[in-house]
């Protein structure tokens, strides 16, 4: 359960970390 | 046995961390990014002892078994520290560099305890079982204290873009990973769970060579988040 728990947290928070990283890429790069 | 995509991460990190090393000193970053760029020295180091061990005794070996959740646990605590760099390169102005040390070193202890209070009842195998336990636990205080980070540097309204990307990167390492562990906890002989650690430290050197290489000490950025906010 422990553990499911924190797969699902990190999932979201990998997602939420990757979206914002490639925006900042993106944007760095069309500067 | 590894295959070549294994083999290919092992070199390609292993390289991309002594560029990161490289980037930092030739853009003059070792002022801000000091522990940033000394865990990835250690990192290569780490990786250097690794294949020593694997080239002597081979994968499946006990040694390179111990060598490699002796050298994580080792590694997640100097990430911890890199955690602590990012702080204090955040709060500077604010001159609170002594309480973040404080603070952290408090935190690593207790995760410290906690994992030894977790594994207590094992007797046998009492220390490699702490290994484990605590990269685990401090994989996971890793993902929690970046988050923490992250909104830190959102409420301050924070543009730096190459610390906005060093931290948002760490993030995307500590969440690959902390996910990863818990997803070999649920299915141990699932071959994707064990194919994530290796992407995951090929991309952190990856992108903290990128950023260091490619985005000058002064450029500046609003995250899409803050800049959603302030329209």
């Amino acid at each position: 359960m422990t553990s499911l728990i924190i797969f699902a947290l990190s999932v979201a928070v990998l997602l939420d970390f990757g979206l914002e990283y490639l925006r900042s890429v993106s944007k760095a790069q069309g500067k | 046995m590894l295959s070549p995509i294994d083999y290919l991460l092992w070199f390609a990190s292993a390289l991309l961390e002594v560029i990161v090393v490289y980037c930092a000193v030739r853009t003059k970053a070792l002022r801000w990014y000091l522990t940033l760029t000394l865990n990835m020295l250690f990192a290569f180091l780490i990786n250097v002892a690794r294949f020593v061990v694997f080239y002597h005794y081979g994968y499946r070996s006990l040694e390179y078994k111990y060598a490699y959740y002796y050298s994580d646990a080792v590694w997640t605590i100097l990430l911890y520290f890199s955690i602590m760099g990012l702080y204090q390169a955040t709060f500077e102005e604010m001159g609170v560099s002594r309480q973040i040390r404080h603070g952290s070193m408090l935190l690593l202890g207790a995760t410290a305890i906690i994992s030894y209070l977790l594994i207590r009842q094992h007797d046998s195998q009492l220390t490699s079982r702490f290994v484990v336990e605590l990269s685990q636990n401090l994989y996971f205080v890793g993902v929690v204290l970046t988050y923490m980070l992250w909104g830190a540097l959102l409420k301050m309204r924070e543009t730096r873009t190459r610390l906005v990307q060093l931290v948002l990167a760490l993030g995307i390492y500590f969440s690959a990973s902390a996910g990863a562990y818990a997803l070999r906890n649920m299915y141990p002989s699932l071959a994707i769970a064990k194919l994530i650690p290796p992407l995951a430290g090929t991309f952190l050197p990856a992108a903290w060579a990128y950023t260091f290489w490619r985005v000058p000490d002064d450029a500046r950025l609003a995250p899409a988040r803050l800049a959603l906010r302030t329209r």
